[in-house]
């Protein structure tokens, strides 16, 4: 049920975003290994020959797609239905787009607090809080101008 | 668009990064970082407020703001930068953290709340500074700044799940905003989903609490009201779809018409009405929203139950029948948007995410045959896309539709599918949708089609160049088992099992195949010397598979003589001694014990098996070892003896007794119920169902509904209640702001039928919205003895002065008495208050009386009455009357007769019996049939006296006695 993480890697593994709804199964310490699982099991895809979807657990599958060089990868329970969070996934880059005026990772990098923000306004509890781009776009600037 | 340059972008946190990306060494970056954190440790003064440092002021506290700022995010970056690996090393920084959350500059409140909402899924982190984050939150949900409370419910909606503390401390903070109807829509959006969070974290703040359960979803629900407002939709149906899974879903089942409503204008009305410019949230890329579609269907697969239900969910059968026609329509149009050629992926996307959810839906609601065909050529067509996550989506979508609609949509496929399924799977590349081939092929499999479908398997194993081991594996199993099931021809059985066997490709390392193999081998007679037959012929290949030799070496060391026609025991022992030295330890065990069972055959080979084991004395395997010095030892007894040693010790096996196919429990998700163990091929069986259907709320059976006696009653309910009893039409309910009126009818020919139209009418001064009513019946299960059946609901909106009509029908299976009435209750709200009513409608067994007048008869007759009166008296005795005295309320004898006409009865024109009404009719039901009932009122000094006699007996008297004194009463 819903989103359990939204990961953004680049394409050597560097984690660029992440975001919990709940925290990764076992000890904090091992964050960093389910991490490192979730890159070699996204970036040994692929991407022509098969789909964006691939089990990660006995409790997760992900939904993932790439982005020039970046994948974008969201946990989600194994009964939930696949294909909308792939929208998911097109929306938050559509919009990180729209704000950053074409994209890329290095946007990323030294804005991470802005892409935050974009995430905060887009998904909370693990849900889709908005869906309209316009909307998004007007709210993240007018939050990006205030002191 | 990045628009402030100056006092967001902080320099120093970009120079920092830019100094990261810089270094071209990992050791260089830690260095960097390292330098980094003595400086901001440094700035913040940690442990040594007094020190200076570069001239820089070394306490915290003359900080500001900005740089506090600026040294928390940095901060952040570390953390992300080291994928997470650094927590413990900004732990120092939490302090200052929660100082800049209480910053009033919005951009640093910003970041202190970001950097948190990093950290916090860390459980040491809540415990450091957990306290202080939950006063703050505190003050900014009670902020009349919007942004605050915003920031306060980001952060809440983020880390909800990780702090059980936070549900306690702030869930009363939260609900607040989220009910408040002065909140901005963006605060009522983001509080939505932090309460939903919050409840994930711990829900028993709902469920220990009768009365704020019912009070808070009926809030919630109420947020759904603005049928139009998607914007706010989409933030609270995931909370209104936790609550009906996991909170209270008999209390979310109201909603099912008004959900509909809203799927059926999002997917139906809204394209091509030309409306679709107004209302620009319900679609994407004009498209209908796939958010609002899904999650409403989400909800709705929770609430309403596979047709097959027995949990005491509501099936398609409780569903008036606009709505079901609405969902149904749906399902149609879906279809329709998911065939639409699109050249672009995203709309492609879109349009497959509508339809797959409403094709997994549609078998809830009893589709027809032409609705099955529609999916599966739907769903099949898409096969053809050539992108990938499309075949994939359709194939698993086939698999449920086939798996839950059943038969139906089996035969569909079956019978013009089957060859372009055969076809993809041996083109197909991707390992995933080959998976989902072959569960699909699993499942549509049958005694008519299982002699292709393992055909195309075999070939699938034989020619493909994928060497996923896993799905070989599980190929294979599944091959043998549909083999097991599904063979009507006994020979055809052991070929195939044989050439599965053989497949040295497949590499499974599984024994259970050819153990199953061979167990029922041993337990069918027939199939032994086919079966040696057929090993004969593949023994002597080279590289012939170690699966072969295994079941070789049990099969020919069991039935060597039913092969001894073309084949001598000399050449069988050749056969294994050549094989030996190729095989794994385990084989060549069995070939050991396959050489004694020769050897006891034939006592010629004694010299030759003896020179084997020798030669095995020096095996380095303990097994092997040991064996052979056993067996030598055992032929060296019968020597010595001249007892026939192997003949007791290598008796031939006894038949198996296993039930269970042991390789059903490898098949896992794909639960097919248990086979039987084939005794006796062929066995042909309907195939059960496989993967499990979308998830379904799960009720607890309870023997009647909870639901119908847990609250009061609204005062004054018994009036309308007894006037509906009486009349066919009339006033039911008035309150402050709603009066109901009913009218019943008898539905012709179906007198155990009454529909029953209640009108409600706004008298209020304000509008009524959000009316929602649910019908909740004594029990739905073990044989209930009504069941009711919504034609249509009300509006859920009434203007001031106006009405809406709801519509519903009783069906009497069997007579109850009437305290196990189905109460009707109504939500609403009207000028900002919410209000309930709860009352009950009478489902007597009256109901259904038909006097013999009404089927143009003319009236009985005193004589005919005391005539059958005492024919039911000696044919019944006393078991079949009822009796009963009551202080009559009724003045006159004139106003009991007049109430017991307007029930129904026939009442007997007589002037020769005082004081007393004789009166007769005939109730029916559906499961009891007709019962005749006479009936004798006698009122006297204030008290009325009530006889009844009816066909069926004391039971349906005492029933129709009930309802009389509930009438005149």
């Amino acid at each position: 049920m819903a989103i359990k993480f939204v990961i953004c890697l680049n394409k050597q593994g560097v984690l660029r975003l992440i975001r919990l709804f709940e925290p990764f199964p076992g000890d904090v310490s091992n964050n960093q290994s389910t991490i490192a699982q979730i890159y070699k099991l996204v970036s040994s895809r692929e991407h022509k020959h098969q789909s964006n979807f691939v089990e990660f657990s006995d409790s997760t599958k992900l939904v993932y797609k790439r982005y020039a060089g970046l994948y974008f990868v969201l946990g989600i329970g194994l009964q939930d239905e696949e294909l909308i969070y792939l929208s998911h996934i097109h929306l938050f880059v559509e919009v990180l787009d729209a704000f950053f005026g074409n994209v890329c990772e290095l946007d990323i990098v030294f804005n991470f607090h802005k892409a935050y923000m974009i995430l905060d306004e887009l998904i909370i509890g693990g849900e889709i809080q908005e869906t309209s781009k316009d909307v998004l776009l007007e709210r993240i600037s007018h939050l990006d101008r205030l002191n | 668009m990045v628009g402030n340059t100056n006092y967001n972008s902080m320099k120093g946190l970009q120079l920092f990064i830019a100094d990261l990306r810089g270094s071209l060494h990992a050791e260089d970056r830690e260095k960097r970082i390292q330098s980094e954190m003595v400086n901001i440790r440094k700035q913040f003064g940690a442990g040594n407020s007094t020190d200076s440092v570069n001239g820089y002021p070394g306490t915290a506290s003359t900080l500001n703001g900005y740089q506090r700022k600026k040294y928390v995010a940095k901060l952040a970056y570390i953390f992300i930068a080291t994928n997470t690996t650094r927590i413990s090393d900004v732990m120092f920084g939490l302090d200052q953290c929660c100082e800049l959350m209480a910053s009033n500059v919005y951009s640093e409140k910003y970041i202190a709340y970001m950097t948190l909402e990093l950290l916090y899924s860390n459980p040491s982190v809540c415990q450091q500074v957990g306290d202080r984050v939950i006063a703050q939150l505190k003050k900014d949900l009670a902020s009349m700044t919007e942004n605050h409370v915003a920031l306060a419910l980001n952060f809440l909606g983020v880390t909800g799940k990780c702090d059980p503390n936070l549900t306690h401390e702030l869930i009363h903070e939260v609900f607040q905003v989220l009910r408040s109807p002065t909140s901005a829509q963006i605060l009522q959006k983001k509080s939505s989903l932090a309460f939903l969070a919050l409840l994930r974290n711990d829900s028993t703040i709902l469920t220990q609490d009768a009365r704020r359960k019912q009070l808070w979803i009926q809030r919630i629900m109420g947020l759904l009201d603005d049928s139009t407002n998607y914007r706010l939709m989409v933030s609270v149906l995931p909370l209104v779809e936790y609550i009906a899974r996991e909170v209270d879903g008999a209390a979310c089942v109201k909603l099912v018409p008004q959900l509909s409503e809203i799927l059926h204008n999002c997917i139906v009305h809204e394209r091509g009405s030309g409306r679709a410019g107004g209302l620009p949230d319900s679609t994407y890329k004009n498209i209908p929203s796939p958010w609002i579609v899904t999650k409403i269907v989400s909800i709705l697969n929770i609430l309403i139950g596979s047709p097959s239900s027995s949990n005491g969910e509501i099936t398609f059968t409780n569903i008036d029948q606009g709505t079901l026609r609405k969902l149904r329509m749906c399902v149609t149009r879906a279809i329709d948007i998911g065939t639409q050629p699109t050249a672009d992926m995203l709309t492609r996307t879109i349009q497959n995410t509508i339809l797959f959810s409403l094709i997994n839906f549609a078998s809830k609601l009893d589709p027809s045959a032409d609705a099955i065909r529609n999916s599966v050529n739907a769903l099949t067509s898409l096969l053809s896309s050539n992108e990938i996550n499309t075949r994939y989506l359709a194939l698993d979508c086939l698999i449920k539709l086939c798996s839950v609609s059943g038969k139906g949509a089996q035969d569909e496929v079956r019978s013009g599918h089957m060859d372009q399924l055969f076809h993809i799977l041996l083109v197909e590349r991707d390992t995933s949708v080959v998976r989902k081939i072959v569960d699909l092929l699993y499942t549509l499999t049958d005694a008519g089609n299982v002699e292709s479908n393992v055909n195309t398997l075999l070939k699938y194993m034989t020619d493909s160049k994928q060497n996923d081991y896993q799905l070989r594996s599980d190929i294979a199993v599944k091959v043998a088992i549909l083999t097991e099931k599904f063979a009507t021809d006994t020979t055809w059985y052991v070929i195939v099992s044989l050439r599965l066997l053989s497949l040295s490709n497949a590499s499974f390392n599984n024994n259970e195949i050819w153990q199953r193999l061979c167990q029922i081998i041993v337990n069918n007679e027939s199939l032994q010397k086919l079966s040696c037959d057929h090993l004969l012929q593949y023994l002597p290949q080279p590289n012939i598979s170690e699966a072969i030799v295994k079941a070789g070496a049990f099969v020919l060391g069991e039935y060597a003589e039913v092969a001894s026609s073309k084949i001598s025991y000399g050449e069988i022992f050749n056969m294994f001694a050549d094989k030996y030295f190729s095989v794994s330890n385990l084989c060549r065990a069995m070939i050991l014990t396959t050489l004694m069972k020769l050897y006891r055959r034939d006592p010629s080979l004694v010299s030759a098996v003896i020179k084997f084991f020798q030669l095995e004395l020096n095996s380095l395997d303990l097994e092997l070892q040991t064996r052979s010095y056993e067996y030598l030892k055992i032929i060296q007894l019968e020597k010595i003896s001249g007892v026939k040693l192997v003949d007791i010790l290598f008796e031939p096996m006894v038949p198996f007794s296993r039930k269970k196919n042991p390789l059903l429990s490898r098949l896992e998700g794909a639960s097919l119920s248990a086979f039987d163990l084939t005794d006796s091929l062929p066995s042909v069986k309907g195939i059960s169902n496989a993967p499990t259907p979308p998830p379904t709320r799960k009720v607890k059976p309870t023997a009647h509904n909870s639901a119908n006696n847990s609250q009061p009653l609204s005062p004054g309910w018994r009036d309308g209640f007894k006037r509906m009893l009486i009349h066919r039409q009339g006033v039911f309910y008035s309150s402050t702001f709603l009066k109901i009126f009913f009218r019943t009818a008898a539905i012709p020919h179906q007198s155990e039928l009454l529909e029953v139209t209640l009108t409600y009418v706004n008298t209020s001064e304000l509008p009524i919205t959000s009316l929602l009513t649910e019908i909740v019946p004594y029990k739905t299960e073990e044989d209930p003895p009504y069941i009711i059946k919504v034609i249509s609901v009300p509006s859920a909106g009434i203007a001031k002065g106006e009405r809406t009509a709801h519509i519903f029908e009783i069906l009497t299976r069997q007579g109850s008495p009437l305290g196990q009435s189905p109460i009707l209750n109504i939500n609403f709200k009207c000028g900002g208050s919410v209000d309930g009513l709860k009352v009950k409608i009478p489902a007597g067994i009256t109901n259904t009386i038909t006097s013999g007048r009404l089927e143009n008869r003319t009236g009985v007759t005193l004589a005919q009455f005391i005539q059958r009166w005492k024919a039911l008296g000696q044919a019944l005795g006393k078991e079949g009357e009822n009796h009963a005295i009551v202080l009559a309320k009724q003045s006159s004898l004139e106003q009991v007769q007049s109430c017991v006409e307007r029930m129904g009865f026939d009442i007997v024109e007589q002037k020769m019996v005082e004081n007393t009404i004789f009166a007769a009719g005939i109730v029916r039901t559906k499961n009891d049939g007709n019962s005749g009932c006479l009936m004798k009122l006698r009122c006297k000094s204030g008290e009325l006296e009530v006889t009844c006699k009816t066909t069926q007996g004391h039971f349906v008297s005492e029933l129709i006695v009930g309802c009389v004194l509930e009438s005149v009463s």
